[in-house]
């Protein structure tokens, strides 16, 4: 019997639509759920994903792909890998891990859910391989690092940090809920294929494999990038979702879906893909700044794509987001390091002498702004006083992004005009922001915002006890072996001074 | 072929895996005879491989099992797909990327 090749029967597997006779079409897809914005079921039929896979090619695949990671897993292991990685690094992947892994299994949650209520067969269809991926990359990103536990405490992070009330996982929760555990069909399709996989995941997924693969370790490398593959085919239920739209004069919703992701996609990449790049992984490896990915990734292949489909860049685009690619993470960088006994990894300063040089040419004009300040602390670990270097109160947090706010940073080196937050009055209490475009968020669905408690209302609540910087410690889940320090215990301090003399 | 250093407006084409080296240099062969109207640019970063030409990057099956000596079907390029640039169309026999401000610019 001749096989049949595949575009002579997909079509017919794939396209189970029909149209409800027993029950109201609107019970089955709830606008909650669905969000058909008012488009037809007819109009949503057309929906045609770019990137055509069946079933049993899937698991073809993903077979291929498992066996490959596991297989370079156990061969590194062997080799005593990790014990040979800079301390820095290691922090990035230690950060990757906490942030990751879990959110992953939640991305299920919101892939089942266009999976069921999804408009198109089509789409149902993807939606149940994507699933399946975020399952996939659950487990692979909780095992390997289950299996460095006794090499590195921290690594128990992995599993453990989205369960805790630690501030960084605090923020993690409020955002990926708002993309995609708590969203409807149609906004995760845009909000969390679109924005956030087609455009933000691949700096962390392959900015830093690309890193890992000059660091050497190959364990990490080959799984990031691994998970990218599938990534890279689920995120195609965006673009079709977002052409039923635009063809459906749905345009101006679809746009502000992604005019409120991207940025809360900018600011959590900040923290952790920014960190990462500029200040974790080891000079000698570093084949790009974070804002260098950012231009490639981000501002030509996204913003490429997304305007091909005619759509507009975000309305703060200049006004707000290019100017924060020169500090805001930088900023983010000097409070993480200042608090570091709050995260669940060893920041690393980054700061040596060779180190600052990059980062002048990197970033012109980073001595005379954020390198004032790192003189500062550097004098004081020469002296002795790391102490000085050490927090003893709490940082105002964003009630949007859940990061703290760095204004008065801003503000300091002349790119923002008032070092305050931005607050906003509603239903009698008052909210801080980190940016005109966090409180612009909230403001546009404030009763989808306004009940959170950020860890500093929890702290103002009589929630952590005693208030102090113990209290808040022990109420984020931190213990001694795990909270964050100095990982190179403060050698690129004295190696200026050496450079100096 | 051409190499860069920095990704450049309005190319189009796969990133793929940094340790899937079969791939990289049967994809890159393969583009150069599926592509002979456009210039393959192939920016190699390490972790990832981009392949790519401006606004519109083709590679069909046939042409990859003559590079690569075996049979192949296109699907098999998924574990070794990192991402992609540009709007993709999967056929059996080839598979597209394209740009349709960049191709019409181009």
């Amino acid at each position: 019997m001749p096989k049949l090749q595949r575009q002579q029967y997909y079509d017919l597997t794939r396209d189970m639509n029909w149209h409800f006779r027993y029950v109201d079409e609107a019970e089955v897809f709830p606008e909650a759920m669905s969000k058909s914005l008012g488009v037809p079921a007819e109009e949503w039929w057309k929906w045609d994903e770019p990137y055509k896979l069946t079933f049993r090619e899937y698991t073809y695949n993903q077979v291929d792909k498992d066996t490959g990671i596991y297989s370079i897993k156990s061969v590194t292991n062997r080799a005593n890998l990790y014990e040979k990685l800079d301390s820095g690094w290691r922090s990035a992947i230690k950060a990757h891990y906490g942030a990751i892994p879990v959110p992953e299994y939640l991305a299920s949650i919101g892939e089942a859910r266009m999976a069921r209520f999804g408009r198109a067969a089509a789409w149902r269809n993807m939606a149940t391989f994507g699933a399946l991926d975020e399952t996939r990359h659950g487990q692979a990103q909780a095992w390997f690092p289950y299996s460095l536990i006794d090499k590195d405490p921290q690594m128990d992070w992995a599993l453990k940090t989205l369960h805790t009330n630690e501030w960084g996982a605090i923020a993690a929760r409020h955002l990926f809920d708002d993309m995609f555990t708590a969203n409807d069909a149609v906004s995760t399709a845009i909000q969390l294929t679109f924005t956030f996989e087609t455009g933000f995941t691949n700096l962390q997924f392959l900015g830093m494999a690309a890193d890992a693969l000059h660091v050497g370790d190959m364990e990490f490398g080959a799984l990031i990038s691994s998970i990218q593959t599938d990534e890279a085919r689920h995120a195609q239920q965006g673009e079709p979702t977002l052409r039923v739209l635009v063809a459906n004069g749905k345009k101006a919703e679809a746009q502000k879906m992604v005019d409120i992701m991207f940025w809360r996609s900018w600011r959590i990449f900040s923290l952790l893909t920014g960190l990462s790049m500029d200040y974790y992984t080891p000079l000698e490896y570093r084949s790009m700044s974070f804002k260098e990915f950012m231009e490639e990734w981000i501002i030509k292949q996204f913003m490429d794509q997304f305007k091909d489909l005619g759509m507009n860049t975000p309305w703060y685009w200049e006004s707000h987001f290019l100017p924060e690619l020169d500090w805001y993470h930088h900023g983010l960088h000097l409070g993480v390091w200042f608090w570091r006994p709050t995260v669940w990894w060893n920041p690393d300063a980054g700061v040596s002498p060779a180190e600052r040089d990059w980062l002048e040419e990197k970033y012109p004009g980073w001595n005379d702004t954020f390198g004032r300040w790192w003189d500062v602390i550097t004098e004081n670990v020469r002296k002795g006083e790391a102490n000085k270097t050490l927090p003893e109160t709490f940082p105002v947090v964003c009630n949007l992004c859940q990061i703290p706010i760095i204004t008065p940073c801003g503000h300091a080196i002349g790119k923002l005009e008032r070092p305050i937050p931005f607050m906003l009055e509603y239903n009698g209490r008052q909210y801080n922001f980190c940016s005109e475009i966090c409180r612009w968020i909230f403001k546009e669905q404030p009763e989808r915002y306004h009940g959170h408690l950020s860890i500093v209302d929890r702290l103002l609540a009589g929630q952590i006890q005693p208030p102090t910087v113990e209290g808040a410690l022990a109420y984020m889940g931190l213990t001694p072996e795990i909270m964050g320090q100095d990982a190179d215990n403060y050698q690129w301090a004295f190696a200026e001074r050496k450079a100096a003399e | 072929m051409k190499t860069v250093e920095k990704l450049e407006e309005g190319l189009v084409g796969p990133v793929l895996r940094g340790v899937d080296a079969d791939i990289i240099d049967a994809v890159i062969a393969a583009a150069e005879i599926d592509n002979p109207d456009r210039e393959v640019v192939v920016e190699d970063r390490g972790g990832y491989v981009r392949v790519h030409a401006r606004g519109r990057f083709r590679l069909t099956r046939e042409t990859m099992e003559r590079i690569l000596g075996r049979p192949f079907e296109l699907r098999e390029l998924e574990p070794s797909l990192s991402a992609f640039a540009g709007h993709v169309e999967t056929g059996d026999e080839e598979w597209v990327w394209r740009l349709h401000t960049a191709a019409r610019e181009g």
